[in-house]
Formats: C-alpha cells, sequence, structure tokens
C-alpha cells in the first residue's frame, strides 16, 4: 500500500513540474516562436559572441 | 527533392505548386513572382527553403513598389536591435529564410511568425536598408512594428489551460481505470486516497478549464443571449456538483469526474484549434486597419522629418517618394509629377500632374522621382478619411442579425430548453419511481447530453477546410467566414487590381520584332527612363530581344505622357500622342512604331467566372473605372453586358450591393472607394494585400495572383455545411438513444465513460471523411487553354 501511495505522490510531483515546465515556456513565448524553435536541432552551434548578442 | 516533385508535376508551379496557368506554361510558375523568388532562392543557394518548407510554399504576393518613409525614424531611435513587422510570415522555413539573410549579412534575426515581427540586432557594418530591400526581393514585406508593443495574444493562456487540464485529465483517468477494473469502498484506504485525488485534479481542471466556459457562458445570460456555451457550462456544473456529492457520500467509483475531466479538456482543444488558426492568420498581415499608421516626411527648414500622417496640418510641405501614397488632399510644389489614382477611383491609368494642380488624398506618386506637395487640410478634413469614415463595421450596426447567425442561435436555444427539460422530466419521473436515483439519472442526463462532439468537430472541420484554402492563397480573418460563405448567392468584383493585374501586355509582338536595331535600342533608353507601366512593359519585352541602353545625356520624361531624348542626332519620343491610343515611338515627329498594350487579366479570372456562373452564382463587375472598359472586361470574361457597370461611385456600389441584397452578396475589392462596399456585403475580400487599410477590414485576403481561392473557399464551405448538418443529425440520433438509457436507468459512469468517446470519434471520423475528398478542384486554366489564350487581357492602357 506504501508502495502505491509514494507512487502516486512521485507521479504527482512529475505532473506539478511537467505543468510547471509548460507555464514557464508559455511566459518565455515558446508557443509564439515553435516554427524558429523546430529548427533549432537543425542548425549548427552558433559562436559565442552571437549567443552573448542574443542574449 | 524539389526538382523532383517538380519533374514528377510539370504543370505545377516549381515554387509553390499551384496550376500554371496556360500563359505562364513556357516559365513553369504560375506567376512572375513564384518564377523571381525561385530564381533568387536558387541563385543564392538557398534552396533549403524547399526541403524546409515541404508543400506549404503558398504563391508569392503581387506587390507594388512602397516607399521606405517609415524606416528611416525607426533606425533614428534604434539601439543595438530593431524591431519590424513581418508581413508573408507562414511556416518554418520563411523563418530559416530571413534569419539566412541576416546571417549572410554577419547579424542575426529573431522571428517570430505567430505574431508577424522581428527582432533585428543592428551590429556594426550591417546595412538594415539594404536587408530590407533584399527580404522584400523574396515577396515578404517590412514595416514599422505597430504589433511588438499590442496586447499579448489570448492564444497563450488558452495553451496554458489546455496544457494543464490535459496533464491533470491524464491522471484522473488513470485512477479511473481503478475503480472500472473493480477499485471500491470495500478497498479503504486506497479507495479514499484515489477519490479524493480524482476530486482534487478534477476540481482542477474545472476551475482551469471549464471556468472559460463559465464566462462565456455568463456573458451570453447577461446580454440575454442563448449560446451553445451556456448547455457546456450548465453540463460541466452540474456533472461536477452532483459526482462531488457521490464523492462526499463514499461513491467515488460512481462520479463522473473523469468523464467530465475528459469533456472539459476536447472543449478546450476545439477552442484552441479555431484561436490558433485565426490567429495565425490575422498575423500573417500587417495591423494596418487605419490612416493612423501612415506616415510622411514633412519639410522642417532645410531637411524633412517623419511624422505621422494625423500630424500633418494645412500648409505642410510634404514631400512624397516614388511608390508613397498621399495622405491628405494637396497641392503640387514641383513642376510636374506622375500619379495614379488607382486606389481612390479604380482608374488605373498612370497621368501627370502640372505645378499647382491639386491633387486628391489617396494618390499614389508612380514617378520616379520624389515631389513636392503642400498639404491643404488635415487627415481628419482629408477626402480620404471622409470616405472611409462612412464605412462602419457592419457586426456593430445593432438590430440586424444576418442569416449565418440564426442557425447557430437556434441550434443553441433548441439545445438548451431541450437538455433542461429533458433534465427535470427525468427528475420528476424518478422522484416518483425511485427518489433514491433522481439525482444519479438526472446527473447521467445532464453529463451524456453535452454537446462535446459538435465543440470539437465544427472547429476540426473548419481547420481542414481552411487548411485547404490557405494552400490555394485564401486566407480568413473572421471566425464565421465560412458560415457565412455557404450564404452567399452573388460574388461582385472590382475590376482594377482585382481583375486585373496592374500590369500591362503586349497585344501584339510584330512592331516590335520589325525594329531596326538602333530603333530598339533607342526604345529601349526611353523605356527604362520611364516608371510608366507601359514603359515598364515595353522595356523587359525590348531587354527579351537583346537591346541594349544607349548613350543619351537628357533622357527625360513627361510624367504621365512619354519619355523624349537625343540619340545620334534626332529626337526619340516614346508615348501617347493621343488620348486612348497606343503607345507610339516616334523619330524627329514620324512614327516608327505603334504598340497597342492592354491591362493584363489574372490568369484564372475567365475560368473562375465561368465556373462560379456554372454553379449558379450571379457573377457582376462594379467598377469605378470608365463604362466601356469595364464593358470591354465583363465581355473577355464571357459576362453579359447587364453584369458589368463603371463609373460607380464608393455610395453607388453600395447602393448596387443593397439592391441586390446585402446578406448573399460576397465582394472582392482593392481600393479605398470599395470601403463603403466592403461595409455594405456580407463577406468582403481582397487580393491587395500590399496596400493598407483595405486588408484590414476585410474579411479574407487572396495571396498569389490567381482569384481560385474565391471559388474554392465556396465549394468547400458549402461542402462543410452539408457535414455539418450530418454531424449534427449523427449527434441528435446518439443523445436520443442515451438519453432514452438514461430515463430507463441504464446509464452508469463507466458506460457514460465509454459512450461518449464512441460518438465524439464517429463525429469526428465523420467529419474527416467528408471533407477528404476534394470537393472540386480549384480553376485550373490549363483545362481550358483556348479560352484564357483566346484573349487574357483586353484592357486598352
Amino acid at each position: 500500500m506504501n508502495v502505491v501511495v509514494l507512487m502516486v505522490f512521485v507521479s504527482l510531483l512529475l505532473v506539478a513540474s511537467g505543468i510547471l515546465a509548460l507555464a514557464w515556456s508559455v511566459k518565455q513565448g515558446d508557443p509564439e516562436h515553435s516554427d524558429r524553435l523546430s529548427l533549432l536541432p537543425l542548425e549548427e552551434e552558433p559562436p559565442q559572441s552571437e549567443k552573448d548578442a542574443r542574449t | 527533392m524539389h526538382e523532383a516533385v517538380t519533374e514528377s508535376n510539370a504543370h505545377l508551379c516549381r515554387h509553390c505548386h499551384s496550376p500554371v496557368p496556360a500563359r505562364e506554361a513556357a516559365t513553369g510558375f504560375c506567376c512572375p513572382g513564384c518564377a523571381a523568388v525561385y530564381q533568387l532562392l536558387t541563385d543564392q543557394k538557398l534552396d533549403r527553403y524547399y526541403a524546409l518548407a515541404g508543400n506549404q510554399v503558398v504563391p508569392v504576393a503581387a506587390t507594388e513598389p512602397h516607399g521606405r518613409a517609415w524606416l528611416e525614424p525607426l533606425l533614428d531611435t534604434a539601439s543595438g536591435a530593431l524591431d519590424l513587422d513581418v508581413q508573408g510570415l507562414h511556416c518554418a522555413a520563411c523563418v530559416w529564410l530571413l534569419d539566412e539573410l541576416a546571417r549572410r549579412r554577419g547579424t542575426s534575426a529573431i522571428v517570430n511568425p505567430a505574431r508577424g515581427t522581428m527582432r533585428l540586432l543592428l551590429k556594426p557594418g550591417f546595412d538594415p536598408r539594404r536587408y530590407v530591400d533584399e527580404v522584400e526581393q523574396f515577396g515578404y514585406r517590412l514595416g514599422p512594428p505597430s504589433k511588438v508593443h499590442a496586447r499579448p495574444s489570448s492564444s497563450g493562456r488558452l495553451t496554458l489551460r489546455l496544457g494543464i487540464s490535459a496533464a491533470l485529465t491524464i491522471n484522473v483517468m488513470i485512477f479511473a481505470v481503478s475503480f472500472y477494473t473493480g477499485l471500491s469502498p470495500r478497498e479503504g484506504e486506497v479507495f479514499r486516497l484515489f477519490s479524493r485525488l480524482t476530486f482534487v485534479l478534477a476540481t482542477l481542471v474545472v476551475l482551469v478549464g471549464g471556468s472559460l466556459f463559465f464566462r462565456s457562458a455568463w456573458q451570453a445570460l447577461r446580454r440575454r443571449v442563448l449560446h451553445l456555451d451556456i448547455p457546456i457550462a450548465s453540463g460541466i456544473l452540474l456533472a461536477y456538483v452532483a459526482s462531488v456529492a457521490q464523492v462526499a457520500g463514499a461513491h467515488g467509483d460512481r462520479s463522473y469526474l473523469d468523464t467530465l475531466c475528459v469533456f472539459v479538456t476536447l472543449m478546450l482543444l476545439g477552442r484552441w484549434i479555431e484561436e490558433r488558426v485565426l490567429d495565425r492568420n490575422r498575423r500573417l498581415l500587417f495591423d494596418d486597419d487605419g490612416l493612423g499608421s501612415l506616415t510622411v516626411q514633412r519639410r522642417l527648414g532645410r531637411q524633412t522629418e517623419n511624422i505621422p500622417a494625423s500630424a500633418i496640418v494645412a500648409d505642410d510641405e510634404l514631400l512624397l517618394a516614388p511608390g508613397d501614397l498621399l495622405a491628405v488632399d494637396a497641392t503640387l510644389l514641383s513642376t510636374a509629377a506622375a500619379i495614379s489614382r488607382e486606389w481612390t477611383t479604380g482608374e488605373p491609368d498612370v497621368v501627370g500632374a502640372a505645378l499647382g494642380e491639386r491633387i486628391g488624398a489617396g494618390a499614389c506618386n508612380r514617378g520616379r522621382a520624389a515631389v513636392w506637395l503642400r498639404a491643404e487640410c488635415t487627415l481628419a478634413d482629408s477626402s480620404l478619411a471622409t470616405l472611409l469614415a462612412a464605412a462602419v463595421d457592419r457586426d456593430t450596426v445593432a438590430g440586424v442579425v444576418p442569416a449565418y447567425a440564426r442557425f447557430a442561435d437556434r441550434l443553441a436555444r433548441g439545445w438548451v430548453l431541450t437538455v433542461l427539460g429533458l433534465a427535470v422530466a427525468a427528475l420528476l419521473y424518478w422522484l416518483h419511481r425511485d427518489a433514491s436515483r433522481a439525482i444519479d439519472v438526472t446527473v447521467a442526463l445532464l453529463v451524456v447530453t453535452c454537446p462535446c462532439a459538435i465543440g470539437i468537430a465544427m472547429p476540426l472541420g473548419s481547420e481542414l477546410v481552411q487548411a485547404r484554402l490557405r494552400k490555394a492563397g485564401f486566407y480568413t480573418r473572421r471566425r464565421d467566414l465560412l458560415a457565412r460563405l455557404d450564404k452567399v448567392r452573388t460574388v461582385i468584383f472590382d475590376k482594377t487590381g482585382t481583375l486585373t493585374l496592374g500590369r500591362l501586355q503586349l497585344v501584339d509582338e510584330a512592331p516590335l520584332d520589325a525594329l531596326s536595331t538602333g530603333a530598339r535600342d533607342a526604345a529601349y533608353t526611353l523605356a527604362t527612363a520611364s516608371s510608366h507601366p507601359a514603359s515598364r512593359c515595353l522595356a523587359t519585352a525590348l531587354a527579351a530581344r537583346g537591346a541594349h541602353l544607349v548613350p543619351t545625356q537628357d533622357a527625360a520624361e513627361e510624367p504621365g505622357q512619354g519619355g523624349r531624348a537625343n540619340i545620334a542626332g534626332s529626337t526619340w519620343t516614346l508615348g501617347r500622342i493621343a488620348a486612348g491610343g497606343g503607345t507610339v515611338l516616334q523619330r524627329d515627329g514620324q512614327t516608327v512604331a505603334a504598340f497597342e498594350l492592354v491591362e493584363l487579366l489574372r490568369s484564372d479570372a475567365r475560368a473562375q467566372m465561368t465556373e462560379l456562373r456554372a454553379r449558379n452564382y450571379a457573377v457582376r463587375i462594379l467598377s469605378g473605372d470608365a463604362p466601356e472598359r469595364v464593358a470591354r472586361v465583363a465581355s473577355s470574361l464571357g459576362l453579359p453586358a447587364d453584369a458589368a457597370e463603371g463609373g460607380l461611385s464608393p455610395d453607388d456600389k453600395a447602393a448596387r450591393i443593397a439592391a441586390i441584397g446585402a446578406n448573399e452578396v460576397l465582394y472582392l475589392g482593392d481600393g479605398v472607394n470599395d470601403t463603403r462596399a466592403f461595409a455594405t456585403a456580407l463577406i468582403a475580400g481582397t487580393p491587395a494585400i500590399d496596400r493598407p487599410i483595405i486588408p484590414g477590414r476585410a474579411d479574407f485576403f487572396l495571396v498569389g495572383e490567381g482569384l481560385g481561392g474565391v471559388g474554392l473557399a465556396l465549394a468547400l464551405a458549402r461542402r462543410l455545411a452539408r457535414v455539418q448538418r450530418a454531424t449534427l443529425f449523427l449527434s441528435l440520433s446518439y443523445n436520443a438513444l442515451v438519453v432514452a438509457a438514461c430515463f430507463a436507468g441504464y446509464m452508469t459512469p463507466l458506460r457514460a465513460a465509454v459512450a461518449m468517446p464512441l460518438s465524439s470519434i464517429a463525429i469526428l471520423t465523420l467529419t474527416i471523411l467528408g471533407l477528404r475528398q476534394p470537393a472540386r478542384k480549384p480553376s485550373q486554366p490549363r483545362a481550358n487553354p483556348a479560352s484564357v489564350n483566346a484573349n487574357p487581357a483586353l484592357e486598352p492602357a
């Protein structure tokens, strides 16, 4: 029984962290940038100077 | 990959895969815009664009050159980065292209296609002016950042609601599975834990997801309107209250909380799809629905300053760059100007204006040089503002319920009253028969009759249709457009810029071929020195025949008339020598050759007219241009003479539409003289997305050179209406069955959890299958090349 409770607790923690990650992502505006973000895996690593400029 | 596709589809455009009109068959492209962009992409080794875009490439929008007056003040104030609005972004490939172009110029661009904006990093040595020019060559338009500070989109909040509801619902369902597989109150602690967690998570789903429907239903009730959200909200609320009562009574296994959570999440999904589609279409264009966004250059001592058009006062001296629109009525201070009043009157000619001449607001500088004008009034007092002020949004007109809205109203009203009536009847019946089960039965009835399938199927059907329309270059801007399209019986077109392209074409190329080398080069030199559409057409044709520029010091353009130059001791002129006549090349006053030029009709205009009429739509042309020209265009399009009227004022057009029956008219126009017609017609659309004001007032816009999207939209709207009627019938049949089951006391949470998804799947499948087969192919001029080739353009220039 204790194992079931523990598993439920852990799964709920995972759900909560997933929701927090989603909220953070929405606040960042990621859904609006989904087209650009979908290209990121195809891109080569930009030079450090460009990273600095973007931030 | 792209090449392989084009080879196997030789009749499709190599850029956008649209059908290629017969007259462009040799080029392999549907329009010059697509050909130019394809050439640019391949020349600059940017053909990865096609790999990224897949089949999402849309035809290149036809745009007129426009001024850069808006850019300088932005550069003056920008530090580090430049925020711009972008028109024409539609997929990841566009994002890549704009970023790649920036990267090649040593900087980077952060493009936001969902909002239609970009941030350009201003690094040392980077010239944003050249970047803007380069990007616009690919068919995009850049403009000042009206969206950057705009209110954040509501779709973000909806995404969050949907995400939270979906995550929690999945967990509620996991608990529900244990109830359905035998977890009962006898299990003690685990049962209580699962029941309470189900209750907590479902409460969160109702609070986060359901509140959207509660608010909408409450607003509808306050306005005394029966909206479809009322049965949805009441179903959620009653199912929740009754389920909570079950949980409190230690009967958590008999609650409907899992079904309720799935229902709320699916409804949110439907809303999210709807919002996202509309938001994307709207943001494809500039937020440019008023005169406020126009900027002008005003003289300030020995310099000029950029000011919004609303800041103009009488006697201001204004500089009008080539391609710019004049925002107020003004007097010409330069010696001459070449202007076009097409946007305000529908007359396509570029005409000359002389020093001291009064030029009305809305005129466009079509000359090669900037001209000075003195403002006669403020923007608010200008003829342009007067014209636009009368064009009120038809939705704000009180007391008028358009036909498209009545069906939804009737549906919502019928649903609400029937469901509530049945619930009361079930309650009374079971109170009489077995009072202990009365609440259970009533709740079951309210849960299973929730119109969730309709709530998901309608947005899905709409999205499926809109995806096909986007591919055909047709973009909707309002939620109920497809419902309105089904009511259309008459389609009315403006002529200039709508049926025609604003470009000219030679009727007969023989006079060009007969020219001697010297005459050909002289004609080319004169043609290239002028921005008149006739000169542009001749220059292109002469260049294709290998003509060269001849050195001359005094090539001059007489605005609206033609060009003159001394070449090899002779005086050559190229222009119109008589009103209404053709363009003539003369040497020392002697005619060398005469060219008849005609205004180019959109490639599929004739096929589109034929098709619309074959499908029993009344088709008409209402134009501000000269009646004889309109009659010629009508005749070349195969329309009867009485279906076309010319010389109409904006009010005349609106009156004609009202006389036909405004609630059945689709109007397609492009000029500011169409705004009153826009306000009167049931649906208004425009192919002129590069003009200010008009796209912001249209219900849809067309991208590309064809009109095929209109016919396709009308056909698909009819098909969608049929599918929705079938969906409704299926839904009503399902509801009749489950209501009977509820009355008989056979409905349980498990049966509801099975029946509701099954009905949803059936209805979604019906919707997808019903819309899968093409209603008809978009009009393909290729199918009837004779009709298009016979006379693609009959409008004398």
